[in-house]
This record gives C-alpha cells, sequence and structure tokens, in this order.
C-alpha cells in the first residue's frame, strides 16, 4: 500500500513542480477524510494540485468555479418536475462528485458558501424535504484568494474549522520556477494523469490509516498543545477538541505516509501548522512568510519529550 | 522529515547558538535587576561597616557610586530617547580588564601592607570585600552574577563574627534571604514574585533540618584569628577604680551578662558577683597588685577547678554547691563574674588568688561558662604573710584625718568585729546619705567625702571602710564586680546589666577568713535588698534628661512585658546558639553516647528510625509530583538536564530524535552514549509502548543506565579538561 502511495505523490509532484512538501499535506488530509483549503495569490498552482490530487486519485471529479451569483441551487441540484414519472427528481449539482474543487470559494455569497460546507461537514444534502447521501469518499478541495483582495466574502470561523488543513503554495524557487517557466506544454494535460487508486483502495488506505498506533506520550503532546492555545494572551483563538482530533488523524495520515504505523512528535510538529493556523488566526492571511507564527509559537512552548511535566 | 522542516531546524540551532555565544559574552541587565544588584551590594558591605578600615570605605562607595553614576545617566538618555516600552540595558563591565586587574593586584599589595595593623581576621574581611566590591567591574555572565550573590551572602554572614546579637541576626538572614530571593530572580526573571518567595520559602525551609544537624554535629573549631578590641570603650568595669567611676555605670542599661540557676534562684541579697579584688591603694586609685599595664603576675593565676582548689590551703570547702551557667556579654577584658566561692571545670577558666574567676583570653564574644559555687566556704583560713602585709599597706599621706580617726578607733576596740560595727554603725547613724551624683571631692579625698560632704554611693563607701580598715591594722581589700540581677520570669533567668555594677570591701578576721562586709547596705540598704530603688533612678531622670522623658514610658506595663520578652528570647539565643561552643558539643556528644550506653540505645534507635522514615516520606512527597512514572522516561528527560548542565541545551519544542540528532552533529563524542538512551525513550514512548513486558523494560532500563553513568563521567571529564 505505502508504494501505492508513494507513486500517487510521484505523480502530483511531477505536476505540481517544486512544492514536494504541501503536496504531501494535501494528500494526507484526503487520506484522513478531511476537507483542505488552498489559500493563495492567482496562478500560484492551486488549481493544478486540486485537479492533479483528483484524478490522480482516481475518484469522479467536479470543479464548480465560485463567482458571486453562483446559487445554492448551483452547487447542490435542483428537483425539477418530471413528466414521465409524475414526481420531482433530482437534478444533481456538481457537489455529487467524489471529488469537489470549489475555486475561489471566498468570491460567493455566504448563502452559497454555506450550502457548500453544510453538505461537506454532514455528507449528505437535503433537497424540497428529500434527503440525498454524496458519494461515499467525498473531498472538498477548496481554494480562496487573499481576503485583502476586492469581491470576497470571508469564511466565517465555524466554516473554517470544517476544513482539516489550510495550505498555501507559495512562490517557486528559482529552480522550480525556471522548471515551469521551460516546461513545453502550457497546461499539462489532465488525459496525460493516471488515476493510480481504486476506490477499494483508497478506503484500505483509510482504513490502514485509522489503525495507525499513538501512544499515550503523543496524545499527552496533542493535549499539551491544546493547552497551551488556550493559556495563550495573543489574539490568536484557541484549539477545540475537535482541532485536537484532526491534528490527531492528520498525524496518523503523515506517519502513514511516512511508511510508519505509529505516530511521533515529528508528525504532530508536521502537520501542526496547516491543521490548526487557520483555527488559531482565522483572519490571518497566509500568505508569504510568517504565515504560521502562531503554531510555531504554541510549538515552541510544548516540549514533546515531556509535554505535561 | 522533509527538506524544509529541515531547514527551519538547521535555522533554529543556528540562532540558539548565536543567542548562547552572545551571552556568555557579555550579559545585559535591565535597570531594575541592575539597580538591585547596587543596593544589595551596599548593604551586604553595611552589615561590616564597623570593621572596615577607612580608606577600603572609601574605595566601595567610590565603586559602587561609578556604576551607579555610569548607569543611571545612561538609563535616563536612553528613556527620554527612545521614549518607549523598550525595557533597557545595560552592561556593569565598565572598565577594561587591565585596570581591574591593577586595581585587584594593588589592592591587595596595600590589604598585605595594612595586615600588621589590621590583624589576620580583618586582613581577610577586608580582601573578601575588596575583592566583592571589584567583582562588580566584571559582570560578564549568568556565571559571575551567581558568584556575585554567594559573596555577598558570605560577607553578609561574616559580620556575624563581630556582632551576634538577636536582632543583628535577624537582619543578617533577612539579608541572606533577600540575597537569595534576588538571586532566583535573576535566574527566573519571568517568575511571578508570589511564585519566586514560594520557591524561596521552600528551598529554606528544606535545608532548615540540615542546617540544624549541621549546628550540632560539625565540629566547633576555635578561631585561629583574635578578634581585635575593637570595643574597648565600651563600657564596662574597669582594672582601676577612681572614686567616682561606677557612678558612669549606674546609668549604663547595657548588659552585662545573664546568669541561669540550675535549682532556685538564690535571694537579691546574697548575689555579689565578683569580678575583681583591688588591693593596691595609692591614695586616690584602687588596683591590682603587682600589675602594671597589660602584664599580669603569673603566680597569682591558678586553675579553677573543684580538685584543685580541694588541696590547696587557700580554702576550705563547706556545705552544698550552687551550680548555675553565666553568658558573659564581650567585654574585651578577661575576668569573670562568679559567686563565692566559685569552681568550674572549664579548661579555658582559671582562678586568681583573690578567688576572682578569670577567661584564659579576651572575652571579644559572647561567653558561655558552668560555675558551681560553695557560699559557706572558708576563704582562706590562714593568711599568708605575704597576703596580710599587702592588705595592710597603706598610703598615708592623703588621708591624714581618716588616719588618725581609725587609730582612735583601734585603741577604743580591740576586737576586730567591734570595730567594724562601731563604723558601720557610723555610716547607718549619722547624715551620710546615699547618691548616685556626690559632690565634687578635691584629689579623690577620703577625709573630704567622711567628714564633710558625706554623699556617695558604693564606691566611696567601700573605698574608706577598706582604708579604716587598713590604717587599724585589719587586713581588708576592695572588691568589684556586680550585685544582684533582674529576674526575668519568662526565662528565669537573672540578667544583671551595667547599672548592677557594685563595689564592696573585704576584710580578713581569724578563723572567718575573707569576710564579705558592704558598707553601702548600712548606708541605703534598700540598694542592696532591691537593686536600685527607683528614687534613685528618678533622680537621674530628673537630671539627665530634657523634654522626653523614658520614665514615663518605662512606666508603662506593655513596654515593660515586652522588653522582658525580647530579652528573653535574647537570652535563649544567646544559650543555645551562641553559646554553643566546641566544649558545649564536646559534652552533649559525650552526654549522647553516655545515654546510649545506658540501655537508652533503643529509644534513641527508634527515634532515628522515625527520622529518616520521615526523611524518606518527605523526599518522596517532594519527588513524586515531579517525577514520571516511565522510569525510561525518568532517566531520559534526566539525561536532558545532565546535557542543559553542561551547555548542550534542548531547545523545548525539539522532539527526540531531533534532539539526538542535534547531539550527533554538534556533539559526537557524546553521541555513543545518548543515543541510546534517546532510541529507548523514543521506541517505548512512541512505538513498543504497550508491547514490552515489564522485564523487557527493565532490561533495557538496566542497559540506559549504564549508558547513563557513562555520559556523567564522559561529561565531567570534558569538563575537567576544558577548564
Amino acid at each position: 500500500m505505502q508504494t501505492l502511495v508513494a507513486n500517487v505523490l510521484a505523480q502530483i509532484e511531477s505536476v505540481v513542480i517544486g512544492k514536494p512538501h504541501q503536496v504531501k499535506l494535501a494528500l494526507a488530509c484526503l487520506l484522513a477524510k478531511g476537507h483542505i483549503l488552498i489559500e493563495d495569490l492567482p496562478g500560484m498552482g492551486k488549481t493544478t494540485l486540486a485537479n492533479t490530487l483528483a484524478l490522480t486519485l482516481g475518484l469522479s471529479y467536479q470543479r464548480i468555479q465560485f463567482t458571486s451569483d453562483l446559487m445554492p441551487s448551483d452547487v447542490i441540484g435542483v428537483a425539477i418536475f418530471d413528466e414521465t414519472s409524475k414526481s420531482f427528481q433530482l437534478h444533481p449539482g456538481a457537489i455529487f462528485n467524489q471529488v469537489v474543487l470549489a475555486d475561489e470559494v471566498n468570491r460567493a455569497s455566504p448563502k452559497t458558501q454555506s450550502a457548500l460546507l453544510e453538505a461537506m461537514e454532514e455528507g449528505r444534502v437535503s433537497v424540497d424535504g428529500v434527503t440525498h447521501e454524496l458519494p461515499a469518499p467525498f473531498f472538498v478541495i477548496a481554494t480562496q484568494n487573499p481576503m485583502s483582495h476586492a469581491g470576497t466574502y470571508p469564511l466565517p470561523e465555524s466554516q473554517l474549522d470544517r476544513f482539516m488543513m489550510r495550505i498555501s503554495l507559495g512562490f517557486p524557487t528559482v529552480d522550480a520556477e525556471r522548471q515551469i517557466l521551460q516546461s513545453t506544454a502550457s497546461h499539462r494535460d489532465v488525459e496525460d494523469i493516471k488515476a493510480f487508486l481504486k476506490v477499494e483502495q483508497l478506503r484500505e488506505i483509510q482504513q490502514l490509516i485509522s489503525n495507525v498506533r499513538v501512544a499515550p506520550e503523543i496524545v499527552d503532546y496533542v493535549i499539551a498543545l491544546c493547552r497551551v492555545s488556550r493559556l495563550n494572551e495573543s489574539k490568536a483563538k484557541a484549539l477545540s477538541p475537535r482541532a485536537g482530533k484532526s491534528l490527531l488523524a492528520a498525524a496518523k495520515s503523515w506517519a502513514f505516509i511516512e511508511n510508519r504505523d505509529y505516530v511521533i512528535p515529528e508528525d504532530i510538529q508536521a502537520v501542526f501548522a496547516p491543521v490548526c493556523e487557520h483555527r488559531l488566526a482565522p483572519q490571518q492571511h497566509h500568505i508569504f512568510e510568517q504565515a504560521d507564527e502562531i503554531s510555531q509559537q504554541i510549538l515552541s512552548q510544548v516540549d514533546p519529550t515531556n509535554p505535561l511535566g | 522529515m522533509t527538506k524544509t522542516t529541515e531547514q527551519n531546524l538547521k535555522q533554529k540551532y543556528k540562532n540558539s547558538t548565536a543567542k548562547k555565544v552572545a551571552g556568555k559574552s557579555d550579559l545585559k541587565l535591565n535597570s531594575k535587576m541592575y539597580f538591585g544588584l547596587l543596593i544589595f551590594q551596599l548593604l551586604n558591605l553595611l552589615t561590616l561597616v564597623l570593621q572596615f578600615n577607612f580608606i577600603y570605605l572609601i574605595f566601595a562607595i567610590f565603586a559602587l557610586a561609578l556604576q551607579f553614576m555610569v548607569h543611571f545617566k545612561a538609563f535616563r538618555q536612553a528613556a527620554s530617547n527612545t521614549n518607549s516600552a523598550v525595557t533597557l540595558y545595560a552592561s556593569p563591565k565598565i572598565l577594561p580588564s587591565w585596570i581591574i586587574l591593577v586595581l585587584a593586584l594593588s589592592g591587595s599589595v596595600g590589604i598585605a601592607l595594612a595586615g600588621q595593623t589590621l590583624g589576620l581576621l580583618l586582613s581577610m574581611i577586608h580582601l573578601l570585600c575588596f575583592a566583592y566590591s571589584l567583582k562588580l567591574f566584571e559582570i560578564t555572565s549568568r556565571k559571575d552574577l551567581y558568584q556575585l550573590v554567594v559573596l555577598g551572602i558570605f560577607v553578609a554572614t561574616s559580620s556575624l563574627i563581630f556582632i551576634q546579637s538577636i536582632y543583628f541576626s535577624i537582619a543578617v538572614i533577612v539579608l541572606v534571604l533577600a540575597n537569595f530571593w534576588i538571586l532566583i530572580h535573576y535566574f527566573a526573571p519571568t517568575m511571578a514574585l508570589p511564585v519566586q518567595t514560594k520557591l524561596l520559602a521552600k528551598l529554606s525551609l528544606y535545608s532548615v533540618p540540615v542546617a540544624i544537624v549541621l549546628f550540632i554535629v560539625f565540629p566547633k573549631l576555635s578561631p585561629f584569628w583574635q578578634v581585635p578590641n575593637v570595643e574597648s570603650a565600651k563600657v564596662g568595669l574597669s582594672d582601676s577604680v577612681k572614686i567616682g567611676d561606677i557612678a558612669q555605670l549606674a546609668l549604663s542599661d547595657e548588659l552585662a551578662f545573664r546568669v541561669s540557676f540550675q535549682n532556685n534562684n538564690p535571694e537579691h541579697a546574697q548575689l555579689y558577683w565578683r569580678a575583681m579584688v583591688l588591693d593596691d591603694f595609692d591614695g586616690v586609685t584602687w588596683r591590682q597588685d603587682q600589675q602594671e599595664e597589660g602584664q599580669h603576675n603569673k603566680q597569682r593565676y591558678g586553675s579553677a577547678s573543684l580538685s584543685h582548689t580541694k588541696d590547696s590551703v587557700d580554702v576550705a570547702i563547706k556545705g552544698t554547691g550552687l551550680a548555675y551557667q553565666v553568658i558573659a556579654e564581650p567585654s574585651f577584658q578577661s575576668w569573670l563574674f562568679a559567686l563565692d566561692f566559685a569552681t568550674s571545670e572549664q579548661g579555658n577558666i582559671g582562678q586568681r588568688d583573690d578567688y576572682a574567676l578569670f577567661y584564659r583570653g579576651i572575652i571579644s564574644q559572647t561567653l558561655s561558662y558552668q560555675v558551681t559555687s560553695y557560699p559557706k566556704a572558708i576563704l582562706a583560713p590562714n593568711l599568708s604573710a605575704e597576703s596580710r602585709a599587702l592588705n595592710l599597706a597603706l598610703s598615708t599621706d592623703n588621708n591624714p584625718k581618716l588616719l588618725a580617726k581609725a587609730q582612735q578607733l583601734r585603741k577604743q576596740y580591740s576586737e576586730d568585729k567591734s570595730l567594724i560595727n562601731h563604723v558601720l554603725a557610723e555610716f547607718n547613724q549619722q547624715d551620710y546619705f546615699y547618691t548616685l551624683q556626690p559632690p565634687k571631692l578635691n584629689n579623690n579625698s577620703l577625709d573630704q567625702f567622711y567628714f564633710d560632704t558625706k554623699a556617695g554611693f558604693c564606691e566611696h563607701y567601700a573605698s574608706t571602710f577598706t582604708y579604716v580598715m587598713r590604717a587599724a591594722g585589719i587586713p581588708a581589700r576592695m572588691v568589684v564586680g556586680y550585685l544582684g540581677g533582674e529576674l526575668n520570669p519568662n526565662g528565669n533567668y537573672l540578667s544583671v546589666y551595667q547599672r548592677n555594677a557594685h563595689a564592696w570591701s573585704e576584710v580578713w578576721l581569724p578563723e572567718s577568713g575573707w569576710q564579705r562586709v558592704d558598707p553601702t547596705a548600712a548606708v541605703a540598704p534598700e540598694r542592696v535588698e532591691r537593686g536600685f530603688s527607683n528614687n534613685l533612678r528618678q533622680e537621674y531622670n530628673h537630671l539627665s534628661s530634657g523634654l522626653f522623658s523614658m520614665q514615663s514610658l518605662r512606666a508603662m506595663q506593655w513596654y515593660q512585658q515586652l522588653k522582658m520578652q525580647i530579652d528573653a528570647i535574647d537570652y535563649q539565643w544567646t544559650r543555645w546558639v551562641i553559646g554553643y561552643t566546641g566544649q558545649k558539643q564536646s559534652r552533649v556528644m559525650a552526654q549522647l553516647i553516655a545515654s546510649l550506653k545506658q540501655g537508652k540505645a533503643i529509644g534513641y534507635f527508634m527515634l532515628f528510625l522515625i527520622a529518616v522514615a520521615l526523611l524518606f516520606y518527605f523526599v518522596k512527597s517532594v519527588q513524586v509530583k515531579d517525577k514520571p512514572k516511565d522510569r525510561i522516561k525518568a532517566l531520559y528527560l534526566k539525561a536532558l538536564a545532565l546535557l542543559a548542565q553542561h551547555n548542550v541545551v534542548k531547545i523545548k519544542s525539539m522532539t527526540a530524535q531531533q534532539f539526538a540528532h542535534f547531539v550527533d552533529t554538534t556533539h559526537p563524542d557524546l553521541a555513543a552514549n545518548f543515543s541510546p538512551i534517546s532510541k529507548s525513550f523514543t521506541e517505548l514512548a512512541y512505538q513498543n509502548f504497550e508491547e514490552l513486558s515489564q522485564q523487557e523494560r527493565n532490561k533495557r532500563l538496566a542497559e540506559i543506565q549504564a549508558s547513563y553513568r557513562k555520559l556523567r563521567w564522559q561529561l565531567w571529564l570534558n569538563k575537567l579538561s576544558v577548564k
């Protein structure tokens, strides 16, 4: 299984050049059954990453470009009266896919945003009183522009909390940028991307990840981190138990990708900033440097070898 | 690990090492801490200020003032310039090293040169304080700070060599605690004040049992220095008496000595504390015979032990002994105080042939000694011809009228006793009166006192009486000492003050030996029975006080009570803490051993077991809180602490693996011993946390314990070779 995951990673990295860490985080997030929010300036490869992820995992995939006039029904679908069956039939929206790429999610109106985010939370949608289950592995990859850009509606904290991770890609290094600019194809063809995983395999991986062992020391470490965030006197928000849970889940997934069946503190540290920063500082934006300042501050206050001591 | 995190970590290491280097070369203190340092140096030096040489005092003040001025200016400038809340920092290192070196050398030479006049102890104290002053200019790292504060504590406590009163001791203890507190403050500045105070209280409390045990069992060596006679101007008796001397003492509330009797306290009128006997009268001054300035006639000094005096022909012991302990305040003389006839088994106490006890040395510190007195003993049943001659010697030219009167009395009375009674009756019946403010006498004339002024105090009467006796051919001499004492019911002991100083006469009568005769008792019996009467005190207060009279304060009941209480505490302190000398210690040890032999062993053993159990419980209760249950983790944390002591510090957020890697790269020599500990810890903490059996765990523990010991040994060796 681990070789399979390595292949998946290799393929995505070959498309999204020079961002191995972010790619790995994104994959870890999806393998941990979490939704991901990619935040960056336009043209940094957000969509490319999302596309590649969806295709590589071999899942049904739909992209929704969020705009200010996008309606909830465009996302969820609409019930239309069918002449032949004399009943209302759901015309499913883009959300009835295993992977949904919600591009520029903060440009849609809050109403549409919340329709999407409700679906993310509950795994089902209801249209006209009828509940419809969403397909089984269900991931939302959302991208957003920094808030300072015009025409955006910031996601409220409660909705940000539904994303397991928030990552940003950042500017590429010189080498990576040279490689990007010199590549002949302007866009790598979507057809070139092979689906490496079947749904059953994905399920199996997810099962393996949930079996990754977590030592009491690690749990203590997570508790200590959460507690420190609550003591923090700065304006940062505190980490909820749900945040702690997400942190553990992401760390397990990370450990799996690292080819281990147990979690070590390094795993927690690797995923801490992407998992927690948007919960700690929802309105601070995650661009360029000092992006994960608060997370680093919290990490620096806990001794992983003796977390609660 | 991915590249970026690795880079991050590398950056972190770089930062931390850079910081460490900066910290080593230049320690910065903020203004509060900085001035705290100066103030504490001033306070610590103040405890010794009475002992300092003038030149050193100027140097110390100058050093402090220099530091203060340089930084006061800098802080003020910076404060006005920045106008912000940024904390200001300063380094006390304001002089270049070579100047400090020159100062240190020249100062040491100066102290060495002055050593002749200062004496060993004071030279050492000066050297210590000089180093303390200079160290202030040499603070570059936290280590220096630590040394400075500890040096300060040493300076402050060394002042107890000179002054041992309870008030001063308390002040010094408070100062030492404050020094410790500031040490905590420097090393954990972010700790809140209550937490620091709590820590200090906790540590002090923990150290008390150790201090008590050390106090009791640590060998008390007598000091190898001679404390110089710094307080020679003190009030007290002196070894020659002119008429009018004791009146000065009568005003003094200063403590002379304290006594606690083993059984019942004798009556006030029995408490004639002999200090010294003056047998040589030149017409004006009474002094000890054959004693030049500071020279003692060796033949007159002997042992004070009972066995020695039993063989002696000078004394016939009768009746039962009266045992008591005397604690003498420093008098910078060597005579001691005791009731007649006194014996003492202490080797450092001797007895003169006139029955006065003396100390073999100068009483420069509070001295406690044990005495057994035999009030019924006959002193000198047979008077030697030599002694008789000495005690009849008379300077005839100064007081002719008195001499004539004595000779006339001799003719009148053939019996010595009736002659004595006649003189005493005259004192009693004629209009002699007792006053501490007698009219001035020309040339200390006894004639003038006896025939004209007829007003005086103990010295006048004793002096006159002794003179008359000698003139009449009865061997007589003057005894100086103290009379009475004030009972403190809180501690059941007597305090004898300088104002209790007294003088009386001794006459030698055949068969009954030396007899005490107190002519003052004939004039003012209440002086003898109750000590100083209130009337006399009032007389003084009227004369000597202006607007504010202490008398009104004295009258207050509570003030008296409080004074008694404080005095009782001071007494216990002096008796048990300061009086705990080497001899007493060996006595305590001897008693302990003796009682062990007497079969009390089981009791003591039980006590010991209980003490050990309590200690064990105590240590355990202290440790349990901090110690993780997992012993491997505990050992790992111990190894971390050990490394941190040797400047291999784990950044808090580093994981075990990251730190092991860090040690690998920066201290490859330590890695061999540290990495097994780290590996075992990570494996057991994260990977095999549920699978390993207790047995395997123990085995693993033993392995890494060996590694730990090796690591400790290695670090120790490194430290030795580096320095």
